[in-house]
């Protein structure tokens, strides 16, 4: 695994509202994230993770406040630049094209020689299937090879909506301790709250478009704030290694005795 | 992290059939096919010339030395201008449908769903119905048929486009949706008229037809549709974004809305110019798109000077056929675009096995 040359960028979002007609998908959050953190966003359903994310990958809604990258204004980011800077992983929707995973990394305006994507497709572990046509791919494969798009041109943040969709068990685990290895900074969407405890050293919880908590994923996850935002019960379980685990149940299980 | 291979059975190494042929001795070897059919079809007529005179008569041409005659003049100025129309509609159409199964990220879009080609018919049912196309029409009905399907291209561009740019999702609905208006006020304007001749010349033009092909038109569209072909090549890498989605666009450094907007534009002004000139030739634009995706894959820089040549190999052996078939009469070439691209494609899709899969 190598690791990228350039030094990880910081990212801040400052006094940033985004609304959908009358509803209001973030409501003034302002957050720094210092260079070189794996940062977890959580949060129910709808509580405008992807929204904020997006800010960050020129494709988003009217937003006002600021977001800066590295002290730069991303809105006056030029589009190529920041798409060297910045890579991005987001859900992919619609129909996939007719193209091999080597061709799904390269494509885009900027070359990008054999070399680099072979080196890519090798951090996610997608070299064998290189000439492998796309449509081919189980969901978990795309995910990685979608990651190797966001990886192809060495970013210094990556940004990813739900990177642990369709993975299993064994590649969650590998993408996060893969995400570690990049030495990057890292904003990243996340569901399970187990993964981005044992994985993130900083956390967003976010809910009804607000910040409700920033920093330490221990501190931020209480057993009060859990239930007020997911209305599910926590407990916070230290096992005999040191590593503290979340234990999730529903309100309804809770009501059951279990 | 480590991959598990793919079950042998679903192990596909590449998806389009010619991938591992470099793409210029693709294009040189369909280029070749082309010659062929054009010079093949230049000969077959009423008077019947043997290839090698059909080159004889075009070298002494470009050379600048026509030997003037009566085979100069069946060579040069009737069969030629219609070789060569058949020749860049069937490639403006082509391309026209491959920017446009990305615009709509649909399979099954075509040049036609844009709706220009529902204005171009407005305008031409006006000119046929009020002026006829005997008079002065003949020059008249693709001037207006250019400028019934440019405004339309304006009118769905316009409402296709917010202040993020073009949306995939609203081009196709306002495409279909005022191709469908306009489809109505054309056959109100036909019925309305009660003039039986002009509703068989309307049929004829809606059936598309190579028949009116002249050198002055030809002349005007044949440049217009290559600079048309020579931007969308040049775009690919924006093509391929665009399929990919417009998420993937812009992290990609790529503004998908403005991106649609110049494909949408080179798109508009080839199916403008072909209908112009030929009328609505139908399955080209929808076929040949996918033709090439299954011989070279899916990456665009391919995609389109392959479509650009089956394009016109295939409109040209279609027009061919047309001629032919039931000579000395005409058929519509729209029936011989379907007979002759449809056995081929079934062929090509069915060997496919990525498509199997998807």
């Amino acid at each position: 695994m190598s690791s990228s040359h350039t030094t990880p960028s910081e990212v801040a979002f400052n006094a940033v509202s985004v609304n959908y007609g009358p509803r209001r998908a973030l409501d003034n959050v302002s957050a720094t994230i210092a260079a070189g953190e794996i940062v977890a966003i959580v949060g129910p359903n709808g509580c405008g993770k992807s929204t904020l994310l997006s800010l960050l990958t020129g494709h988003h809604p009217a937003f006002t406040g600021t977001v800066t990258v590295d002290g730069e204004d991303i809105s006056t980011m030029r589009a190529r630049d920041r798409a060297r800077k910045i890579g991005v992983l987001r859900q992919h929707t619609g129909p996939l094209p007719d193209v091999t995973v080597t061709e799904l990394v390269a494509l885009g305006p900027q070359t990008l020689s054999t070399h680099q994507v072979n080196r890519t497709l090798a951090r996610v572990g997608l070299d064998e299937l290189a000439t492998e046509p796309v449509a081919a791919l189980s969901g978990g494969q795309l995910q990685r090879a979608l990651l190797a798009r966001a990886l192809r041109h060495d970013p210094t943040l990556l940004v990813l909506d739900e990177p642990t969709n369709h993975l299993d068990v064994q590649h969650r685990f590998a993408l996060m301790e893969l995400l570690q290895d990049l030495r990057v900074t890292v904003l990243c969407a996340l569901h399970d709250l187990d993964l981005a405890i044992r994985y993130t050293d900083d956390m967003l919880l976010l809910a009804e478009g607000q910040l409700r908590a920033h920093g330490h994923p221990d501190a931020v996850l209480t057993k009060s704030r859990v239930l007020e935002v997911f209305a599910i019960d926590s407990e916070s379980v230290t096992t005999a290694g040191g590593q503290t685990h979340l234990l999730l149940r529903s309100a309804r299980a809770r009501a059951a005795g279990e | 992290m480590r991959s598990r291979t793919l079950p042998e059975e679903t192990r596909i190494r590449r998806t389009g059939a010619l991938r591992a042929i470099p793409l210029t001795a693709i294009l040189i070897g369909l280029l070749f096919l082309l010659l062929t059919v054009m010079v093949i079809s230049v000969g077959v007529g009423a008077v019947s010339i043997a290839p090698g005179e059909v080159i004889e008569v075009i070298s002494g041409r470009v050379a600048g030395k026509p030997e003037l005659g009566s085979l100069d003049f069946i060579v040069w100025e009737l069969r030629m201008p219609r070789v060569l129309q058949a020749a860049v509609v069937g490639a403006a159409l082509a391309v026209a449908g491959a920017c446009a199964q990305v615009l709509v990220r649909n399979p099954i879009a075509d040049p036609y769903v844009l709706g220009l080609s529902s204005g171009a018919g407005v305008a031409a049912v006006l000119v046929i119905t009020s002026v006829g196309v005997a008079t002065f029409g003949v020059l008249l009905l693709p001037v207006a048929s250019f400028v019934g399907a440019a405004a339309t291209g304006i009118i769905v561009a316009a409402t296709a486009t917010s202040r993020w740019g073009m949306s995939a999702g609203r081009l196709v609905l306002s495409g279909v949706a005022i191709g469908q208006l306009l489809g109505g006020v054309m056959s109100f304007l036909l019925i309305r008229s009660g003039n039986s001749d002009a509703t068989q010349q309307v049929m004829f033009w809606l059936l598309g037809s190579l028949a009116g092909a002249q050198w002055r038109l030809l002349l005007v569209i044949g440049p217009v549709i290559i600079v048309a072909i020579v931007l969308v090549a040049m775009s690919s890498g924006r093509l391929d974004l665009l399929g990919l989605g417009d998420a993937q666009a812009a992290a990609s450094g790529v503004h998908p809305g403005r991106s649609r907007v110049l494909v949408f534009a080179l798109a508009s002004l080839m199916t403008g110019a072909a209908v112009a000139v030929s009328g609505t030739i139908g399955f080209v634009g929808l076929i040949v798109p996918h033709i090439a995706r299954l011989l070279v894959g899916g990456m665009h820089k391919r995609v389109i000077p392959v479509s650009a040549l089956l394009g016109a190999i295939l409109l040209s052996s279609a027009d061919l056929a047309a001629r032919t078939v039931l000579a000395p009469s005409e058929l519509p070439v729209g029936i011989f675009t379907a007979a002759i691209g449809v056995p081929i494609f079934i062929l090509l899709m069915r060997k496919n096995r990525a498509m199997a899969l998807s």
